[in-house]
């Protein structure tokens, strides 16, 4: 699979969320420390699973800085019981608009946010337990918290 | 009226709404709708002179919205802001009459020159 640079990744992002985003790569995987989050792509025409695992705290820096948020207001409402819905659905267009770089060679269609792995499609459990591809970055955002994501593919 | 956008992402209609002010259309009058079917019957009460439009939308996509308003002889001018950015996509959009393809992320210099050659600047 053609790899997603950080450059490309940064870029993106940037572009995005309108602060300056730096995404660097890991070369090793991410041990999870905090609350993550599965995002999962269908890549056409072959309809195999891609993911993007990240900290929840890095996807709600993207979705808030989106819409205007300060930090400190996305930490407040990231605290809430649940997540609210303006939030929710800044964090869907984000990983929607991210599916630009899931695949750089086929199209990714963007299907959802899953909480718990356990929810996922089979084929993409098997992804994300044993991913024949993967990417690993580390985050940072102007003004905001930044964290881990990783981009995982069967092939 | 002057311009009906069409997407199922509140996130997204603010900040195109957000991107057209920056733009420099500041009293442009917006009707939103949230897919293509819901479009198409705010269309029964109002004309606007742009529709701008997401593509992946659940219950009618854009391309299937922009299909029918052309079936029905409806000539406004339409284009789309997607995260579709494939020349394959591009075509389809062109071949049932769309007028430009913003591709999502986008910023207010797109924006205005997308907007510029059927609004007549600001």
């Amino acid at each position: 699979m053609a790899e997603p640079s950080s450059s490309v990744m940064t870029r993106l992002f940037t572009d995005l969320i309108g602060h300056n985003v730096s995404f660097s790569d890991q070369s090793r995987p991410i041990m999870a420390k905090s609350e993550q989050l599965f995002c999962l792509y269908q890549i056409k025409p072959m309809d195999s699973s891609r993911i993007i695992q990240a900290d929840m705290s890095l996807l709600s820096s993207f979705a808030g800085a989106l819409i205007g948020l300060s930090a400190e207001a996305i930490k407040e409402r990231v605290a809430e019981p649940q997540l609210d819905e303006s939030l929710r659905d800044a964090l869907h267009e984000v990983m929607n608009i991210a599916s630009r770089i899931v695949s750089l060679e086929h199209r990714a269609v963007f299907k959802g946010i899953y909480a718990d792995p356990g929810s996922l499609p089979t084929d993409a459990r098997n992804t994300l337990r044993d991913p024949c591809y993967a990417s690993y970055f580390n985050v940072k955002i102007d003004g905001y918290d930044g964290g881990t994501l990783a981009l995982l593919a069967p092939f | 009226m002057d311009l009906l956008l069409v997407d199922d992402s509140k996130t997204m209609r603010l900040l195109v709404h957000r991107a057209i002010r920056q733009a420099g259309y500041r009293s442009l009058t917006v009707c939103e709708a949230e897919n293509g079917a819901d479009a198409l019957e705010k269309l029964k009460s109002v004309k606007p002179r742009l529709i701008l439009s997401d593509w992946n939308m659940p219950e009618m996509s854009g391309i299937d919205f922009l299909r029918q308003l052309r079936a029905q002889n409806n000539l406004t001018p339409f284009g789309f802001i997607t995260s579709e950015a494939s020349k394959k996509f591009k075509d389809m959009a062109m071949s049932h009459g769309a007028s430009f393809i913003i591709v999502k992320p986008f910023n207010v210099d797109e924006v205005q020159a997308a907007l510029d050659p059927i609004l007549g600047g600001n």
